[in-house]
């Protein structure tokens, strides 16, 4: 982050700073749910992450500051990073995660879909879902990231700290892999 | 399945959310968090000059080299404003402590010496807080937590004894005040008895007796009074003590913000209890 650059607002944890916060709490509680959600496979985990994630962002933004347009790519970082955590603390005692099982269904809350079509859509999303808990880690969180999240290569770039070539590659790959799984 | 219908199914997956008052009850939990920590921010007076995120760009390797510089040459204000907000791992941490060890070597007396631990031992807490707030694996800030937990108890026991010497030394001040007074006042009424004497003044043994049961009575309330005194002196300096151990037990639950909170307690306490010795000092000084 250059501070020569002007006319950037950057939250710094301020009074003022809460209602932007809480804005793009609003914005993303769902997206890092999902985004959790489909790393752990564990809903009460993932919603505890979830609650996590926006405290731990707030009290970094406290302490470092950040630009407020690079807020979402901080709150993705930080979900990251928590479910690394979760995964170290969990190790050895962690199952293996599959999202066929009877508890782990998922739920879709859109209630503008009719039934029919939303029982068709859940058992493609069960499908789905299972293949891509099939997938190596790396591949899953680029495949929802970029196709459930629908973020830029750009900010997946700056999750991810790698440049944007490889995240392409690696974007190409992941979905080849995942097609592969589909057809098996 | 071709790739346009797979990236469809994937797009629905969007379709997973959480309940609504599941949203709500944690947004609301998220503000009155929120809410707190902004009021005590600013409660309290900040010496933030700058956001710290232009500490952070001063962190960067590239300009430390030509900070390196104006540390050396440019004096040590630079310097201190630049590592203010260092942590361990980096680059200018290093200047930070020796920067504190330096003020430590040239602060003279056991009281400004142990407000420097209280300082640096505030100053390793709200390290603690930059570390535990830095976005990493927990694994990558174990190193850096342990060194400042370490580091903060190494204070911590310094100012324990620190202040258990100065308790030690009030102690027996008081005890020497104390004595002072109490032979003084034995002149006095063995002064007054011999002047009576001198001028053969008459007392029958009876009164005599008498006279010495009430100047003995008052000499006892006056010693009273002097213990009592020299004892909640000894009390105002035990209570740094019991605030440390409650600073040190919040720091230990890795509750930061009360430890400081504790430890700028600890601070004034010593600051008062110095008033205190000071001006009873003076008042038993002034009685002689």
């Amino acid at each position: 982050m250059s501070i020569f650059k002007r006319n950037k607002k950057i939250l710094s944890g301020r009074k003022n700073d809460k209602d932007v916060f809480i804005e793009s709490y609003d914005q993303h509680v769902d997206k890092i749910y999902r985004f959790v959600y489909f790393k752990i496979g564990q809903e009460d985990e993932a919603r505890d992450l979830t609650s996590s994630v926006f405290l731990k962002t707030w009290n970094y933004i406290k302490e470092k500051g950040v630009e407020e347009k690079g807020l979402k790519a901080l709150i993705y970082k930080i979900a990251r990073n928590s479910v690394i955590d979760h995964y170290r603390k969990n190790s050895g005692k962690f199952e293996e995660v599959s999202i066929d099982d009877d508890e782990k269904k998922i739920e879709i809350t859109d209630n503008k879909i009719n039934i029919e079509e939303k029982i068709d859509e859940k058992i493609d999303l069960e499908i789905v879902g299972k293949k891509l808990f099939e997938l190596k880690d790396e591949y899953r969180e680029i495949i929802i990231m970029r196709f459930i999240e629908e973020l830029s290569i750009g900010e997946i770039a700056e999750i991810l700290d790698k440049p944007k070539g490889s995240v392409r590659v690696a974007i190409h790959r992941a979905l080849k892999t995942l097609k592969e799984l589909m057809e098996k | 399945m071709n790739e346009k219908e797979l990236l469809k199914k994937l797009n629905n997956l969007k379709n997973i959310t959480l309940a609504s008052d599941w949203k709500e009850n944690n947004r609301n939990i998220l503000i009155s968090q929120i809410s707190s920590q902004i009021s005590e921010d600013e409660d309290g007076f900040s010496l933030k000059l700058a956001p710290s995120y232009f500490f952070s760009f001063l962190m960067h390797p590239a300009t430390v080299l030509s900070l390196l510089a104006v540390l050396i040459f440019g004096g040590g204000t630079v310097s201190v404003l630049a590592s203010r907000n260092s942590k361990p791992g980096d680059s200018l941490y290093i200047a930070k402590k020796i920067s504190e060890r330096v003020r430590y070597s040239i602060t003279f007396g056991e009281k400004e010496k142990t407000k420097l631990n209280i300082e640096f031992a505030t100053n390793r807490a709200k390290e603690m807080a930059q570390v535990m707030a830095e976005v990493k694996p927990e694994e990558d800030k174990q190193d850096a937590i342990n060194q400042l937990s370490d580091d903060f108890k190494k204070e911590i026991t310094t100012v324990k004894e620190k202040i258990g010497k100065m308790s030690n030394q009030v102690n027996i001040q008081s005890k020497e005040i104390a004595k002072e007074n109490l032979d003084e006042k034995s002149d006095e009424i063995f002064g007054a008895n011999l002047g009576k004497d001198d001028k053969g003044m008459q007392i029958t043994p009876n009164s005599n007796d008498k006279n010495e049961v009430i100047n003995n009575d008052n000499l006892n309330i006056d010693l009273k009074i002097e213990k009592e005194q020299a004892s909640s002196t000894i009390e105002k300096i035990e209570t740094p003590k019991s605030i440390i151990d409650e600073a040190e037990k919040l720091f230990s639950e890795k509750d930061i913000n009360s430890t400081i909170t504790k430890l700028e307690e600890v601070n004034d306490a010593i600051k008062n209890s110095d008033g205190q010795v000071k001006g009873e000092s003076e008042a038993a000084t002034s009685t002689k």
